[in-house]
């Protein structure tokens, strides 16, 4: 409402008369902040002053001269008018309260008193309403309440906080403390106020406060860690932080001082500090060599043993990379350590040792040790690597001088033993002329006890390097059925010689072994069981795929050995039965190296006997894991090829040179190692030596026609005579010696070509593939898959495909380069394709696609049907065309 | 060149005198060949240009030329070079001949060896 409508009075001319009491009247009415509104008697609105205007929202003009029903609007005329004379009649003028609605919707409260004017000839001249509104009384006494309640929080957060909290005046005394300051400082909280601060700060603190008290009476917020000196004299750390803090009239009265208590943290701190002095301390004397390397390979620090070790200064040293321990002449050595460290990154494994010769600054050629592990910080997040470097030279010079010992002295026993075996087997022989019968059981005596005596130094410097190390395992994934039937072929003839039938049972299983020192331990545990079992009765060697290992056992039906033996027997020189042993000819080692043997590869050995029914010796051996899918997909995938030559530098060159050529390769040194394999893997192929030990080619290779399980498998010779000289029956080619790669990889071509019409897929995506595999197999073809065009390649080198089928679209590239690579082969240029792709072909392109007999399907638009339709022309051509191999 | 296998010729080199008459009885008597011997690595070269043998059975520690040596020596000359030699020696077990196979021995046989056996084994090393 604006000022031009405050003229109340106008509305009211004539109401009174022109005296002081009519004047005091109308400034009342006029300016008064009740709402004063007058009523005729008969409802008429007569006059209303500018707080009625506001009170009720309306303009004097809209409501003088018209009914006061508009001011109640929720009551009907009846009604006001029983009210109003219902007020008219009382005398009492006490005030009471109603709700009010304005126009605009508001709901106020009203204090209301009704004064009724009343004439003195006792008539009524009308009401006089006085209305007050009550809502903003309300609201004030509402936000009073809050703000006491609010203080009342606050005070409440001060007095209980965690923080010490105080108040300093300009002159950094305390004119306000929670208990908490009070308690940290060690005064009673009375005793707070007029403190000092600067008598309880450390004076070599109080020139770092005293500006920022400062900076904080100018209005600044900082914060610092001081030490404050509690009443009791001891030490109080704190940070404290400052802000202004308001005084009575808005100007900064002062400073708001929170210190918070810092005292545990600082003993940590310190605790640590002296704990990394100390650790630094040791880095720097201890005798170890330590180099630390940061994550990203450079050399951060070395201590002075390291220095001292190598020759070199710190500082020549830094920067580098953990190379810096191996010289410059170690190229492979380097990237096995990248390998190993990358490992350690992974958290594969907690650390590794290497040891490693070692060219000292001032060209000394020492040995060093070399643990190399990681430091994490505490979430666990690779921080440091760190080498301890030790100079093991003197121990590696007593290592060397121990070998020759044990070599030399291993000369020099045997070669008086060599003449005396030599000469007394001569006698016995009758070479030098015939003996009478008690000078030839002297005889044999000698050469029974020369030959033990043999057997015995042969066993101590077995167990000599074995526990030494000397002897290093060559470990390699070996088939337990080969491994069972060289060591049963080894020892049949000492079985034979005592009536005792050795037998492989049930084997199952590929290890990881060094196929030498296994052999060796089944031989002597055999070469026992034969030893101990009684005529006629059967020794038995099994393996058996138990989890993560593969245990073999040989099981005899001698006489047992006695329960508190059974760990015995494998210590050295330890004999069930002494008389019984020694007349046996034992050396007493030959379980002690066994134990030896089996322990090197990660195994265990051990004996369980049933006295007079016999002894079973189990041993195991870390099975070769089939690592994940792709694996046996690939194995699945790749023609697989059993090498059979007893020369083990033939295997590896020959196992290598297919490996490359896409082959899987499995190898034995034997014909019954051969058998063995074949049956247990069958192979796609065999490649056999005919010059064999023991049953020679030809015979292995009449075995492996005559047994129902290996008589499809291909047979290629290795032999330097001709086919007709060989005469074998049943040999799918010959391969001379020496070996010529091309000849090799043709001749098994051709062999697995013609054992199996085979088809080469080369898909990327598995379900199609598996589609593709299984219309394929149902027409009889054998399925060779790749997934990329490396693969195809691989694949294509080892075989001879009848078809190709042939995905576009490769995860290493596309199908031309597949179709080119197989035009320069000429064992491929002509081989029929099945191009399945997801495109529409160019005629360009689809040019470069052709080999022999090419036919195009796109993926999606041809229906299976119809697929399979355009499949089986294709083999049908394929079948007319292509004549078996 | 070959002769018939009465009058195989067969040289044998080791440093130990008591060996090579033991061996010596034993190729002669039981194997029935020819046997030369020679009691060095130097001496053992001279008597292979010289003669020509069938095969070389050669010890491995010797002084002066060893046995290793000296086979290199024998394949290096084209007069020797397609002399078959076996090694026989004290040095090491049968199963760990590779290395020995692999300087280009036909084979390895240990001692102490069965004097009644030794030509067997020879002749099933050189395929004869």
């Amino acid at each position: 409402m604006d000022a031009g409508d405050n003229e109340g009075h106008t509305y009211s001319a004539g109401r009174l008369g022109d005296d002081p009491d009519r004047l005091r009247g109308e400034a009342l009415f006029a300016y008064s902040s009740d709402a004063i509104v007058d009523i005729d008697p008969v409802g008429v609105i007569t006059a209303l002053n500018p707080a009625a205007e506001r009170l009720f929202g309306y303009h004097a003009r809209d409501l003088v001269g018209g009914p006061v029903g508009v001011l109640v609007p929720d009551r009907s005329a009846e009604e006001v008018a029983s009210l109003l004379s219902d007020l008219a009649g009382r005398r009492d003028t006490e005030p009471y309260t109603t709700n009010y609605r304005r126009p605009d919707g508001e709901v106020i409260e009203l204090s209301v008193t009704t004064v009724p004017l009343v004439c003195t000839d006792g008539s009524s001249a009308g009401l006089t309403v006085i209305a007050r509104d009550l809502t903003v009384l309300h609201r004030s006494q509402a936000s009073l309440a809050s703000l006491a309640t609010s203080e009342a929080r606050y005070r409440a957060m001060v007095e209980s906080a965690h923080e010490g909290i105080g108040v300093l005046d300009a002159g950094l005394r305390v004119v306000f403390s929670n208990p908490r300051l009070a308690a940290m400082l060690g005064y009673p909280l009375e005793e707070m106020i007029g403190l000092e601060m600067g008598s309880v700060i450390f004076p070599e603190d109080a020139p770092s406060l005293t500006p920022i008290a400062a900076r904080g009476l100018r209005g600044q917020t900082e914060q610092t860690e001081i030490r404050l000196r509690r009443k009791d004299g001891s030490t109080q750390w704190a940070i404290i932080a400052t802000a202004p803090f308001p005084g009575e009239d808005g100007v900064i009265g002062g400073v708001a001082g929170f210190f918070t208590d810092i005292t545990d943290r600082k003993h940590t701190e310190r605790t640590l500090q002296e704990s990394e002095t100390r650790l630094r301390s040791y880095f720097e004397y201890v005798p170890v060599g330590i180099l630390l390397v940061s994550r990203d390979g450079l050399v951060v620090n070395v201590n002075p043993a390291l220095c001292s070790i190598t020759g070199y200064e710190r500082d020549e040293l830094l920067g580098g990379g953990l190379s810096v321990l191996l010289g410059p002449d170690h190229p492979a050595r380097i990237e096995e350590i990248r390998v190993l460290v990358g490992a350690l990154l992974r958290g594969e494994m907690p650390s590794f040792e290497l040891e490693q010769p070692f060219v000292t600054k001032d060209g000394r050629r020492i040995w060093l040790d070399v643990t190399v592990s990681l430091m994490r910080d505490e979430l666990g997040e690779p921080l440091e690597v760190v080498a301890v470097v030790q100079d093991i030279t003197s121990r590696k010079d007593a290592e060397r001088v121990k070998d020759e010992f044990v070599s030399v002295t291993s000369h020099e026993l045997r070669t008086p033993l060599t003449s005396i075996r030599g000469a007394l087997g001569l006698l016995t022989g009758g070479v030098v002329g015939d003996l009478p019968d008690s000078a030839q059981r002297m005889l044999d005596i000698a050469v029974q006890s020369t030959d033990r005596l043999i057997r015995l130094i042969n066993d101590i410097l077995d167990l000599e390097r074995l526990s030494s190390g000397k002897l290093s395992l060559a470990l390699e994934a070996c088939e337990a059925a080969g491994l069972i039937s060289r060591a049963v072929e080894e020892i049949r003839g000492a079985a034979d010689e005592v009536e005792v039938e050795v037998r492989a049972g049930s084997v199952d299983g590929r290890v990881w072994a060094d196929p030498d020192r296994i052999i060796q331990t089944l031989t002597n545990l055999v070469g026992n069981a034969i030893k101990f079992s009684p005529r006629s009765t059967t020794v038995e060697v099994s393996a058996q795929l138990e989890g993560d290992h593969v245990r073999f056992a040989v099981e005899d039906h001698g006489q047992g050995i006695p329960a508190d033996q059974l760990e015995t027997v494998f210590e050295r020189f330890q004999q069930v039965d002494a008389s019984d042993s020694r007349a046996k000819g034992g050396t007493g080692l030959g379980l002690a190296i066994c134990r030896t043997i089996v322990e090197q590869h990660g195994g265990r050995i051990w004996a369980e006997s049933v006295l007079g029914a016999g002894t079973t010796f189990s041993f195991t051996l870390p099975v070769v894991v089939d690592t994940g899918e792709a694996d046996l997909d690939d194995r699945r995938s790749e023609p697989s090829v059993l090498v059979c030559d007893d020369d083990a530098a033939i295997r590896e060159v020959v196992k290598t040179m297919l490996e490359a050529s896409g082959y899987r390769v499995w190898t034995a040194a034997s014909g019954e190692e051969a058998l063995a394999v074949a049956r247990a893997r069958h192979p796609d192929v065999i490649l056999l030596d005919l010059l064999l030990p023991g049953i020679d080619g030809r015979e292995t290779a009449n075995a492996l026609k005559g047994q129902e399980d290996t008589a499809d498998i291909p047979v290629v010779v290795l032999s330097v005579l001709t086919a007709e000289q060989m005469a074998v029956e049943g040999i799918a080619s010959r391969v001379g010696k020496p070996i010529e790669e091309d000849v090799l990889l043709t001749a098994l071509r051709n062999a697995l070509g013609g054992a199996h019409r085979q088809a080469l897929v080369v898909e990327d995506d598995p379900q199609l593939a598996e589609v593709l595999e299984v219309t394929l197999v149902r027409h009889g073809l054998k399925v060779r898959r790749a997934r990329t065009g490396r693969e195809a390649t691989r694949l294509g080198r080892a075989l001879v495909p009848d078809l190709l089928v042939l995905d576009l679209a490769l995860p290493d590239g596309d199908g031309y380069s597949v179709v080119e690579w197989m035009r320069e082969q000429p064992w491929l240029s002509t081989v029929p394709v099945l191009v399945y792709t997801a495109f529409d072909l160019e005629e360009a392109d689809r040019n470069r696609l052709r080999l022999g007999e090419t036919k195009f399907l796109t993926k999606g638009r041809t229906p299976p049907a119809l697929f399979e339709a355009k499949l089986e022309e294709m083999l049908d051509w394929v079948a007319q065309k292509a004549p078996r191999r | 060149m070959t002769r018939p296998a009465l009058t195989r010729r067969v040289l044998l080199i080791d440093d130990e005198e008591l060996i090579r008459e033991v061996a010596e009885v034993s190729l002669v008597k039981i194997g029935g060949w020819e046997v030369l011997t020679a009691s060095s690595g130097e001496e053992g070269l001279g008597k292979a240009v010289a003669e020509h043998p069938d095969a070389i059975l050669l010890d491995v520690m010797m002084p002066g030329l060893d046995g290793p040596a000296t086979l290199a020596r024998l394949k290096a000359d084209p007069a020797t070079a397609t002399i078959p030699v076996v090694f026989l020696t004290a040095k090491v077990r049968q199963s760990e001949q590779r290395q020995w196979t692999d300087l280009g021995a036909a084979g390895v046989l240990v001692k102490p060896f069965d004097p009644m056996l030794l030509a067997k084994q020879v002749a099933d090393v050189l395929g004869w």
